[in-house]
């Protein structure tokens, strides 16, 4: 019977043992492979060492091995700890599929301590609603369009949050109970502030085309189902930018020759 | 079949699976492409060394082998910090 359970262990291990091989070689990236490495091995030594255990049933064997399995336990994670910290700050690339480096911009690059962001206005307030946070839309850009989108929205119950590179106007939207980050919407850490993978809609009020297929780009890597709603002020861009973010272009001056046809338009039927 | 030549060829097992786990480990080691990557290996190589050292002590009878296998364990763990030092200090200069 301990013949068997020795031997059912033995082989355990030394299929973590392979799986921590495959992994080393198979994974994308450093820390990946690590986390196969470490993990594997860690458990494959375990169950090799608690093989032997068992194979001896001596009491002096079986105490060597547990100390050997505490060991290990203990040192494996130091060690794989130190290498991933060094490795960081060496700047190992991370795989092309990452879609967010929750670390970056954390670490003051001289000291090599880890600090928090301390820009209150970058994070959305605990006190925010969390009703608020689902099924809203984001807003990116506060100024003349935005104000306008977010005022009426807010009259219609639709409940926003507003992404915005000004600190002042973060500052006064908060101060008037409207949910803002402060930050850049084309970095991902930003929209995920913006519980943009609850949210149902993202308007981009900013005219800046470039930055804009950027930020739609992000935030459909946050959340693949959003509907994205952007502007432009170029003939040219609208087809093309419409079919790149695939959702819905406004063309200012389009909208604004609309408007007045119609204002005249009213006025001859009367 | 007897019930030795039974663990036995189960020993042997477990040792072809440790053998071809190192080999891609080497590869690895080889391979990088960065500093980090090669420690990795390399610690990978020297916890599977352990396994295998444990596995011959129940393979040969011997408990003794199990002390070799916490050695190098620790060797093992040593090592990586050094490295992990090395690595750190590197880039700082």
């Amino acid at each position: 019977m301990s013949e068997a359970l020795s031997a059912a262990l033995m082989l355990i291990g030394a299929t973590f043992g392979l799986l921590a091989g495959a992994g080393v070689v198979r994974m994308p990236d450093l820390f990946m492979r690590m986390q196969a490495a470490t993990k594997a091995s860690t458990l494959g030594i375990g169950c090799i060492v608690l093989a032997v255990a068992v194979h001896f049933g001596e009491l002096g064997v079986a105490t060597r091995a547990v100390a050997t399995i505490i060991f290990v336990f203990l040192t494996a994670p130091v060690a794989a700890h130190m290498i991933a910290r060094a490795s960081y700050f060496v700047g190992v690339p991370l795989w092309d599929g990452t879609i967010i480096d929750e670390l970056r911009g954390h670490y003051d690059r001289r000291t090599h301590r880890l600090a928090r962001p301390d820009d209150p206005y970058a994070v959305l307030p605990a006190t925010v609603d969390v009703n608020r946070l689902a099924g809203h839309v984001v807003i990116v850009g506060y100024g003349r369009v935005g104000r306008r989108i977010g005022a009426a929205l807010t009259a219609n119950a639709i409940s926003i949050v507003v992404v915005e590179d000004n600190r002042e106007i973060v500052q006064e939207l908060r101060d008037s109970d409207i949910s803002a980050v402060f930050g850049n919407a084309s970095e991902p850490a930003v929209l995920i502030q913006a519980h943009l993978h609850q949210a149902r809609m993202l308007i981009i009020a900013v005219p800046d085309t470039v930055d804009v297929r950027r930020m739609v780009e992000m935030a459909r890597t946050v959340n693949p189902r959003i509907a994205a709603v952007v502007r432009t002020h170029r003939d040219e861009q609208l087809t093309s930018l419409e079919n790149q973010i695939a959702g819905k272009v406004f063309l200012g001056e389009h909208e604004l020759a609309v408007s007045m046809t119609r204002y005249v338009l009213e006025a001859y039927e009367k | 079949m007897t019930f030795v030549s039974w663990v036995s060829t189960l020993s042997f097992i477990s040792l072809s699976m440790m053998a071809v786990a190192i080999m891609l480990a080497a590869f690895r080691l080889i391979r990088g492409p960065s500093l980090p990557d090669r420690v990795v290996a390399l610690d990978l190589i020297s916890i599977l060394a352990a396994g295998i050292t444990a596995i011959y002590a129940i393979a040969s009878g011997q408990a003794v082998f199990l002390d070799v296998a916490t050695i190098i364990a620790l060797v093992s763990f040593l090592g990586t910090v050094a490295f992990a030092r090395y690595v750190e200090k590197q880039v700082s200069q």
